[in-house]
């Protein structure tokens, strides 16, 4: 386990902070190279100046660098703190498993992949469907719930990733592992699935109510009701802009209106 | 759109502040949601004074491109600034034709507009990235000539340049959006009148079917069908009680 910096929570603290810009910059040239570069800049001059005074052996090569980075915004703190974790060990002159300078371009993909599938994909939907039952139901608050199930979760995985990041520096690789955070992202999409459910049987009761339907018509409606999501999902899968599937169904919903 | 000239100048100061801070949140500041457009949307109609209506469109274009993962390289339709432009411009124009257009056919055709033109955002995102490529060009060469100094390079300007360039771009993209939106309302505001509107209401819910199914078409876990059909059935029985 690696020695962690002496003033942790403050390290901490600034990392998180300077994270909150880390697209600041972004470009399709290093993506989020450049805002990594002036996140670790402050952290960087200290090792820098601790360099100078160490003999050319025991350098660390912390010299600016501006290469390609890109990972899950949320998961790059974490990814940072091991880096700068790595390269204060170089400085002192101790072993390390990667070398810091080597260590974002090896882990930042796998990391984007687990992060940007379980906040992107899984988390964000969670919160977006939540929010949507909770308007659909009147709930004025409804908005509320988007910071409750996603911002402060990715504030907690930022703040916690990166305290892990300089304890463990390279290690953390492993916890993460640990976690399991892909399986987490499976279990949220599928409840996110079932939220879908909620939703569109909303939309039907909203239907209901608007035509103040027979039941007959219930039936019939039912099943245009349905036959209409497989087409919708049919061309979305086809690859149909979603606006021309808005503008067919409105028009579909219009004529429907002025039949019933 | 004398309306307009009624909004205070607090309400026009927070307009402007949610449009930059909301399209900031997207990529380069903090990505806290705020730009989600249930988020965005409730808060424009809370600044406009019709909470109801923010939230509703909000909710309506929440759905449409959630599964466009902010991922790598990929951006989005603007649907931050499409959802503030549609809340706004519904807030402004409702009274003046409630008399003669159905206030939920108004609505639905500035929702479609709008979401018509949201691409139009991802252009001006797309451009305000390049311009970061500027950044990058000017930080290596700089890097380049400095390698053997003793010194670091600072670099404090660019957070500030890059957000700078990001805001103009919300802007712009706001602009573009609310002009596009209030051009087509206008053009098409006679056909909309003229036409015979019954139940108008149920082409709101038409919408959140396209958002179910933009959604649902991008999700692939295993069950899919079994889970979408328990959350359906169980919400259908749950409130026919």
């Amino acid at each position: 386990m690696h020695k962690p910096p002496r003033n942790l929570l403050k390290s901490i603290f600034k990392l998180n902070v300077r994270c909150m810009l880390l697209q600041s910059c972004w470009n399709f040239r290093v993506f989020q190279g450049l805002g990594s570069l002036w996140i670790l800049q402050p952290f960087q001059r200290d090792i820098h100046r601790s360099d100078i005074n160490a003999v050319p052996s025991d350098r660390s090569n912390s010299t600016q660098q501006l290469k390609y980075f890109n990972t899950n915004t949320f998961c790059a703190p974490c990814v940072l703190a091991a880096q700068l974790a790595l390269q204060e060990r170089q400085a002192r002159g101790e072993h390390v498993i990667i070398r810091a300078e080597d260590f974002p371009s090896a882990v930042m993909a796998p990391v984007a992949a687990v992060g940007d599938a379980l906040f992107w994909g899984g988390l964000r939907p969670l919160a977006a469907l939540i929010a949507t039952i909770l308007a659909l139901l009147g709930y004025f608050w409804a908005p509320i719930a988007v910071v409750l199930v996603f911002t402060l979760p990715t504030i907690i995985v930022r703040i916690g990733g990166s305290a892990a990041g300089f304890a463990r520096g390279a290690q953390v690789v492993a916890l993460i592992q640990q976690l399991h955070l892909a399986d987490l992202a499976v279990k949220i999409k599928q409840i996110n699935i079932v939220l879908l459910g909620v939703v569109a049987a909303l939309a039907w009761r909203g239907l209901e109510t608007e035509l103040v339907l027979g039941s007959n018509h219930t039936i019939v409606f039912a099943m245009a009701f349905i036959l209409m999501f497989g087409i919708s999902m049919f061309l979305l899968r086809r690859r149909m802009p979603v606006v021309v599937l808005l503008g067919l169904t409105l028009i579909v919903f219009s004529a429907i209106g002025s039949a019933v | 759109m004398t309306w307009a000239t009624d909004l205070s100048a607090v309400q026009w100061l927070l307009l402007l502040l949610l449009c930059v801070l909301a399209g900031l949140d997207r990529t380069a500041l903090a990505q806290s949601m705020l730009c989600r457009p249930v988020v965005c949307g409730s808060l424009c109609g809370l600044i406009m004074g019709d909470y109801a209506a923010g939230l509703l469109l909000g909710a309506a274009m929440e759905l449409l491109w959630l599964m466009r993962l902010p991922v790598g390289a990929a951006i989005a339709p603007d649907d931050t600034q499409s959802t503030i432009t549609a809340v706004f411009l519904f807030c402004g124009l409702s009274p003046q034709l409630a008399e003669v257009l159905p206030e939920q056919v108004l609505l639905l055709a500035l929702f479609f507009f709008a979401v018509v033109f949201s691409p139009l955002g991802r252009l001006v995102e797309i451009g305000a990235r390049r311009l970061n490529d500027m950044l990058e060009r000017r930080v290596q060469k700089k890097l380049g000539s400095i390698e053997t100094s003793h010194e670091l390079y600072s670099l404090g300007w660019l957070p500030a340049t890059g957000l700078v360039n990001f805001a103009v771009a919300s802007l712009f993209s706001q602009v573009v959006i609310l002009c596009a939106t209030l051009a087509s309302i206008v053009c098409t505001l006679p056909l909309l009148v003229a036409l015979p509107w019954h139940r108008p209401g149920i082409m709101i819910y038409a919408v959140f079917i396209v958002g179910v199914a933009a959604v649902y078409a991008l999700i692939t876990v295993r069950y899919s069908a079994a889970l979408f059909g328990a959350g359906f059935g169980v919400t259908f029985l749950l409130t026919q009680v």
